[in-house]
């Protein structure tokens, strides 16, 4: 059998280093990927307690809200009882 | 960050502290003398399964070591994870009360909305601690590390 012109070989030779080099690029690729889709997923849990915090901060100054409203009409009710029993 | 500069390896290092892992998240030593174990956090939030990996490698130092005080070092924290701070507080803390550890000592950044942020969570925590635990459990809040070697 004849051997291959020596230009085909070079071509063989670049086809097959390209596609190494393709493979290596798939590779890093899916790499970087998967990298920056595990940082989405620690960012997005982040924000979810972010959330879960100002809630907390939220409900604490509502309670704390209600409970002034309710400390003021006690004193409200307090002075009008007071006031009652002087006359 | 303030966590990282306040106490370096080589102070560390300088003050007995023997560097047991460090990584991304935090960076934990040991002080088999003062029989302390010190975790210094170095992000801003630890994901929940770092957190339980990272308090799972402390776990097995204490279960092999004598240590009786744990500083806990979040000052670099800005987010907590509530269900990470209530499984150290409600279960990794009294599952340690086993080995001897019952000194706490935390330091917090000192950032007002922070320490409110941790005030509410705690109460909320600290009603569901078992009474032994509140009764044996020493812990207590300071302002930087040396004050809570002393402490």
């Amino acid at each position: 059998m004849p051997s291959p012109p020596e230009a085909f070989l070079i071509f063989k030779t670049e086809l097959k280093r390209l596609e190494l080099e393709k493979e290596r690029l798939r590779i890093q690729y899916e790499q970087r990927i998967s990298l920056l889709n595990e940082e989405l997923d620690y960012l997005k849990e982040q924000i979810n307690s972010q959330e879960s915090m100002l809630k907390s901060a939220f409900d604490y100054a509502s309670k704390l809200e209600q409970n002034m409203k309710a400390f003021k009409e006690d004193i409200i009710q307090d002075k009008a009882r007071l006031k009652e029993s002087r006359h | 960050m303030e966590a990282i500069r306040n106490l370096k390896e080589a102070d560390m290092e300088a003050m007995g502290f023997q560097l047991r892992f460090e990584n991304r998240w935090a960076r934990v030593a040991y002080h088999p003398g003062l029989k302390v174990v010190l975790c210094q956090l170095l992000s801003d939030y630890v994901p929940i399964e770092h957190f339980r990996s990272m308090f799972q490698q402390i776990s097995a130092l204490i279960e092999n070591g004598d240590f009786t005080k744990f500083i806990f070092d979040k000052r670099s924290l800005r987010t907590f994870h509530q269900p990470s701070m209530e499984w150290y507080f409600l279960y990794w803390k009294q599952e340690m009360m086993r080995y001897g550890l019952l000194q706490h000592r935390k330091i917090l950044p000192n950032l007002n909305w922070f320490k409110t942020a941790v005030a509410i969570e705690r109460e909320k925590i600290a009603s569901k601690m078992s009474p032994e635990a509140v009764k044996k459990l020493d812990i207590r809040y300071c302002d930087n590390i040396q004050e809570a070697i002393q402490l």
